[in-house]
């Protein structure tokens, strides 16, 4: 392991329709120390719920957020929107996880001044590094 | 009595002849040749007595208005035969064309020498009274006695009959002895009162004029009525001596009146009735007769008290008196008087204002000698207040005249033949350029400031202008002092005497240097827009209302193959084309009634070579004044031109074609993108992550089976998602497809079949209501049969988990359309969240089921594609309708 695996942070969120990416995602954080605790949401307005409840409470706020732009219902369009309105105390730095290689949505993603970087699935360990790099 | 009608005829004799105005004597022959002639004639007419004796530049009678030549001489010759005074008033044309009024008083006598009639008296200024219509009663009554034949009498101060007129022996049926010596009572009828009578003696022992009307009986009983007027009749010591009677009854006569002419009594009655006021002064200065007016005036009287005077009165000493108290008109008088009495000059006269109460007069005093009897004097005054104010007038219209002459920049001038004379008013000054004090103007000097190209020309036009009496009217132009160049139009009249010799010209000088400028400017751009109009490439032609072509540029003529000299019989209709004449015509007749026609238009247009060609119009009203005049039109040949725009027009539209073509093509390709970057991209990322972590060293055997069974659903997905596409892709291609009948009632039951296993394992119950009129459409057989089975597989679907599903389907029809209602009982959409993505493709409202949103973008898309609508109607937890409304194909 590098220098970087030492490092990890304290609380992901992961939100994506795909149970097959949460499992998996789940599995590559069990085998990398990539963070203390990962909470996974397939639905976006389950996740902007938790998320401003512990923002309220100031509890459990999560340090990154992955999130996929394809989903029914809300997309993650829609939630970056609504978290790019918001009034943080600290900013909670987002990474776009889709599977989309399309470059109209890599391109619109650069509007999003919250948006650290867009990763493509699947998610591998040098992905990791580089998120952890990224927000170090 | 006979002593005192000598005196009383010379008195008249002498008194014309010294009263203001012209004496004269000539024969009553065609030129009124003269035999003599005052010097007043000066004074009256302008010209002098040498021109009109001796010279015989102008001709007496040239004196006389043409328009009262004719009827004068008529009126002279009937006062003549008639025997009757000779007074006339007519117009005088004096020099300059100035035009008086003047009244004549004439006598005619025989020359028994010659055999020819002399005519004698005096003519006098009335112009100031013409237009007061100027008459006193007496005098009208003296006229009508003289004309109308009057009664007349003559009776001493007590009323004892001297004289009485055939007329009045007529009317009283009295032989005249009868009535001679008698009392004028004679005719009394009885009729009037005393007092009626008591008051007509009363006015004329006053000395005052009586008129009215009187009841008198004849000798034989009988009534006439007459209108009376009784003047008395003053002797040299002013007293009342005789009474003249004047009646008018009517009744024509044509009686001898040379005795009452003849009689001092109407010789007095003239000089009474003239609105001069005279008196004769001996040596001494004593006033020895005056008429009546001037005791009317002496009694009126001034400020000055200088004319107070009567008979007996001293004139010479009243003058004095008033030269102590300082008027000066009365030194003048005094003087003017001496300048007569020592013969210096033959009359002395001036104009003097007299302050009266509540106007102001104008008198013009004249005095002049008693005949030759340098021992008396006659002095008159004759009012002229009326002159003098039209004086007046004259002097401000000839102000305004000039003031309009300076605006217009008109000057107007006179030439005088008699005396080579040039008058110019202050414009022609002005226009000249010369100073109106130092430049006396001739002919000559006329002719050298005229530019030396046109001065011939000018001379020549004015010279042949009055030999020939015909309009002289040129355009010239003057080189003034300083050397700039002016242009002036000039006009003028001639007047000539008798004897067709030209006596003066009267004419004006315009300035037109400005209108000649812009005359010039316009004919530079006429030349300028005729360069244009020859050099553009159009054919442009005017013609008129009836569709004539009146003008036409080379182009035009080319064009049409006409040569210019033909155009006057060319009509522009000759070179349209058949099929195109009436239309043209008609919007032709439709523009000149005044409409609003199409401006530009094209036509097919028969060119020289007889060749058809394509032309275009472009045309504009020539509106003159408000009036249409005609068109002026534009004509290009735009035959290439057309049938490369027909051409490009073509492949206009197949590019549009392709290029919408191409724009589907594009969307369908980028939908394609969009389903491989997403769903298909989804699976295989889900594959690879898999694939990486089955590798890691610390997974265990229960991890690797999980592993493998999501690789399995990865797997499957990526099948479904390859087979969506298949059938999508197929879809399209049927875009082509022909279209064909298509039974409802079989499409659906052929999607029952497909979907049997769905419907069983649900309990699904599918009710099916197809109208009459609605069992098939023109369509695209593949098209339905996938839009009514994504539809009804939706339904199911969707369907509630707590009740049994139900399908209504009905197809009916709407006017040309079919209307397709697939309705269920499911869990329905709440429309207000997802409304605008219902349509989406890829897009799932139910986390619930299992569903990839595929269906309804393609049905939306295959409906649209067939020209008709999908609409959705929905509750949640209640159910979902879908309404389609497709063309019935019968249209096509």
């Amino acid at each position: 392991m590098s220098a970087a695996d030492k490092y990890k942070v304290d609380h992901v969120y992961i939100i994506d329709d795909d149970e097959v990416i949460i499992y998996l995602t789940d599995l590559l954080v069990k085998n990398v120390e990539f963070c203390d605790k990962l909470s996974s949401f397939t639905d976006a307005d389950h996740a902007m719920n938790a998320l401003k409840t512990a923002i309220q409470n100031a509890k459990d706020v999560p340090s990154v957020v992955l999130i996929d732009l394809n989903m029914p219902i809300k997309d993650g369009w829609a939630f970056l929107d609504e978290l790019s309105g918001m009034q943080l105390k600290q900013p909670i730095p987002v990474f776009i996880f889709t599977s989309s290689i399309n470059p109209v949505d890599m391109e619109k993603a650069k509007n999003y001044p919250i948006v650290k970087d867009y990763i493509i699935k699947p998610l591998t360990i040098h992905k990791i590094n580089k998120i952890l790099r990224l927000i170090k | 009595m006979s002593k005192d009608l000598k005196y009383g005829e010379k008195f008249f004799n002498e008194l014309i002849e010294h009263l203001p105005g012209m004496f004269f004597k000539c024969y009553f022959d065609k030129n009124y040749t003269l035999i003599s002639l005052d010097g007043m004639f000066h004074e009256l007419t302008g010209y002098t007595v040498d021109e009109i004796f001796h010279s015989k530049r102008i001709d007496f009678s040239d004196l006389v208005h043409l328009e009262d030549k004719k009827w004068l001489r008529l009126k002279r010759q009937e006062q003549i035969d008639n025997q009757v005074p000779i007074m006339n008033e007519y117009r005088m044309i004096c020099r300059q064309g100035k035009i008086k009024w003047v009244k004549e008083i004439l006598k005619a006598t025989n020359d028994k020498d010659k055999g020819e009639i002399i005519l004698e008296g005096f003519v006098q200024d009335i112009t100031p009274y013409k237009t007061n219509a100027f008459m006193s009663n007496a005098f009208t009554s003296f006229q009508n006695a003289v004309n109308k034949g009057s009664v007349v009498s003559i009776t001493d101060r007590t009323g004892k009959i001297l004289f009485a007129n055939d007329n009045f022996v007529e009317v009283s049926k009295y032989k005249r002895q009868e009535l001679i010596g008698k009392d004028h009572s004679i005719v009394n009828s009885g009729h009037h009162p005393k007092a009626f009578f008591e008051q007509l003696w009363q006015t004329i022992s006053k000395g005052d004029i009586w008129r009215g009307q009187i009841k008198n009986k004849a000798k034989d009983g009988t009534y006439y009525w007459v209108d009376t007027v009784i003047t008395p009749v003053l002797n040299e010591r002013q007293e009342i001596e005789q009474f003249l009677s004047v009646r008018n009854v009517i009744t024509e006569q044509k009686e001898n009146e040379y005795a009452l002419l003849e009689s001092e009594a109407l010789n007095r009655s003239v000089l009474q009735s003239l609105q001069t006021n005279i008196a004769i002064l001996d040596e001494h200065g004593t006033i020895v007769k005056v008429n009546e007016n001037w005791l009317d005036f002496a009694r009126f009287g001034d400020g000055r008290n200088l004319f107070v005077t009567e008979i007996g009165v001293n004139y010479f000493e009243v003058v004095e008196k008033a030269i102590q108290n300082g008027d000066e008109y009365a030194l003048k008088l005094k003087q003017g008087i001496e300048s007569v009495l020592r013969n210096d000059v033959g009359f002395f006269e001036f104009e003097y204002p007299c302050i009266a109460p509540h106007v102001q007069k104008w008198y013009l005093l004249h005095i002049s000698k008693f005949a030759n009897d340098i021992t008396r004097l006659v002095i008159s005054h004759f009012e002229i207040t009326q002159r003098k104010r039209n004086e007046e007038t004259l002097k401000a219209s000839q102000k305004r005249l000039i003031e309009a002459q300076r605006i217009a920049k008109i000057g107007s001038w006179e030439h005088d033949f008699l005396n080579n004379e040039l008058i110019w008013t202050d414009e022609s000054y002005n226009i000249f350029g010369v100073d109106k004090d130092s430049f006396a103007p001739t002919y000559s000097k006329f002719l050298e400031m005229i530019h030396p190209e046109d001065r011939e020309i000018v001379n020549r036009a004015y010279t042949e202008a009055v030999k020939n009496n015909t309009p002289y009217n040129v355009d010239h132009r003057l080189i003034l002092p300083d050397g700039k160049i002016k242009f002036v139009n000039e006009r003028c009249e001639t007047f000539y005497n008798s004897k067709g010799e030209p006596v003066r010209s009267i004419g004006t000088t315009q300035d037109i240097t400005r209108q000649m400028e812009f005359e010039l400017t316009l004919e530079k751009q006429r030349t300028r827009y005729k360069n244009v109009v020859e050099n553009i490439s159009d054919g442009l032609i005017i013609d008129d209302v009836d569709g004539h072509v009146i003008f036409a540029n080379q182009q035009f003529l080319d064009m049409v193959g006409i040569h210019e000299s033909e155009l006057k019989d060319f009509v522009f209709l000759e070179h349209v084309s058949p099929e195109f004449k009436e239309v043209i015509k008609e919007r032709h007749n439709r523009r000149m009634a005044g409409e609003d026609v199409t401006t530009v238009f094209e036509y097919a247009g028969i060119r020289k070579d007889g060749s058809k060609g394509w032309f275009e119009a472009r045309v504009t009203k020539i509106v003159e004044n408000g009036v249409i005049k005609g068109t002026q039109s534009a004509i290009r040949d735009i035959t290439e031109a057309k049938e490369a725009f027909d051409l490009l027009k073509a492949s206009e539209a197949e590019k549009t074609n392709l290029l919408n073509e191409l724009t589907k093509r594009y969307n369908e390709l980028m939908q394609f993108n969009y389903i491989v970057s997403h769903n298909l991209r989804a699976p295989i990322a889900n594959l690879l992550g898999l694939s990486e972590v089955f590798e890691m060293p610390n997974i265990d055997e229960e991890e690797k089976h999980q592993i493998v069974s999501h690789i399995r659903f990865s797997i499957e997905k990526i099948d479904d998602l390859i087979q969506d596409l298949n059938i999508i892709l197929a879809a399209r291609s049927d875009i082509n497809s022909k279209k064909e009948l298509v039974n409802f009632e079989e499409s659906i039951q052929g999607v029952k079949h497909t979907l049997e296993h769905q419907i069983l394992d649900t309990d699904t119950r599918i009710h099916v209501h197809i109208a009459s009129d609605a069992n098939t459409i023109f369509s695209i057989k593949s098209y339905i049969k996938s839009s009514l089975y994504n539809l009804i597989s939706n339904a199911i679907k969707y369907r509630s988990p707590d009740r049994q599903p139900h399908i209504d389907i009905d197809i009916s029809k709407e006017e040309n359309k079919i209307k397709i209602c697939v309705k269920d009982n499911g869990i329905g959409i709440d429309l207000d969240r997802y409304g605008k993505d219902v349509f989406g493709l890829y897009k799932r409202f139910n986390f619930s089921v299992e569903g990839k949103g595929l269906g309804l973008n393609m049905t939306k898309a295959q409906i649209e594609a067939l020209g008709g609508t999908i609409d959705i109607q929905s509750e949640p937890n209640k159910g979902t309708e879908f309404i389609i409304y497709l063309p019935d194909g019968s249209a096509e």
